[in-house]
């Protein structure tokens, strides 16, 4: 049976080959580009007070973080001392092909700050999973009347 | 028209399940999510493929997402 489903899609991904790494929040890849205006994750700010945003648009200081890219502010969606969630800026210009751009996390104030990078190209579509840790990376789809169709343990029940 | 490039816009996104096309019906920003996009497809119907954990993946201007899964019956 034919059944309509509604998938998130951060249309973005970025990694870097070095020890700091941005990724898409979504699909947690590390092997593939982020684009402008994309969910993303970058891990470990042990400075960081942790905090949700529940305003918008974004502020570009959260728990008293703020992230530069490309010397550009983030939208920042949460942070905590594992991971920062924020959006790549839409000033960032973004190419055809990757090019890498620093992004600095930092307190307010300046210090210490984090410095990594992220590689970002104008396209970069990335499915949004519910559990990164599960093998069959579960899509965060849903049925037309939006109802979850979360990974059955067992057959489907659903439509 | 001054004679400047016209912007070329992308074709909407098409999510795949296995190699089946789904019939995209929608494709915008996700509301009050900065930073996430929103795609309304239909299921196609995939002949010999039975019901169950299902491979999607979406192609957008040319670039290929990573593979996630939804279950299908």
């Amino acid at each position: 049976m034919n059944c309509l489903h509604w998938l998130g899609l951060g249309l973005s991904l970025a990694t870097a080959s070095y020890a700091q790494v941005i990724v898409n929040a979504g699909a947690f890849e590390e092997s593939r580009p982020v684009a402008p205006n994309s969910l993303v994750a970058f891990g470990e700010f042990a400075e960081a007070t942790p905090a949700t945003a529940n305003t918008l648009p974004l502020p570009v200081l959260l728990g008293g973080v703020e992230v530069l890219v490309g010397g550009e502010p983030a939208g920042i969606y949460s942070v905590s001392k594992t991971q920062v969630n924020f959006v790549i800026p839409a000033a960032v210009p973004a190419l055809r092909y990757a090019k890498r751009f620093p992004v600095v996390i930092r307190t307010n104030g300046g210090s210490p700050a984090v410095t990594a990078y992220a590689l970002i190209q104008d396209v970069s579509p990335a499915i949004l999973v519910r559990d990164a840790g599960d093998a069959l990376r579960p899509a965060a789809a849903f049925n037309a009347d939006l109802s979850q169709r979360a990974r059955p343990s067992q057959p489907d029940q659903g439509n | 028209m001054n004679g400047g490039a016209v912007p070329e816009i992308p074709k909407p996104p098409t999510v795949y399940f296995h190699s089946w096309p789904g019939e995209t019906i929608l494709s915008s920003p996700a509301p009050g999510q900065p930073g996430l996009w929103l795609v309304k497809v239909r299921v196609p119907q995939m002949t010999n493929h039975s019901s169950g954990a299902t491979p999607i993946t979406v192609l957008f201007d040319g670039v290929n997402s990573n593979t996630a899964t939804v279950w299908v019956q």
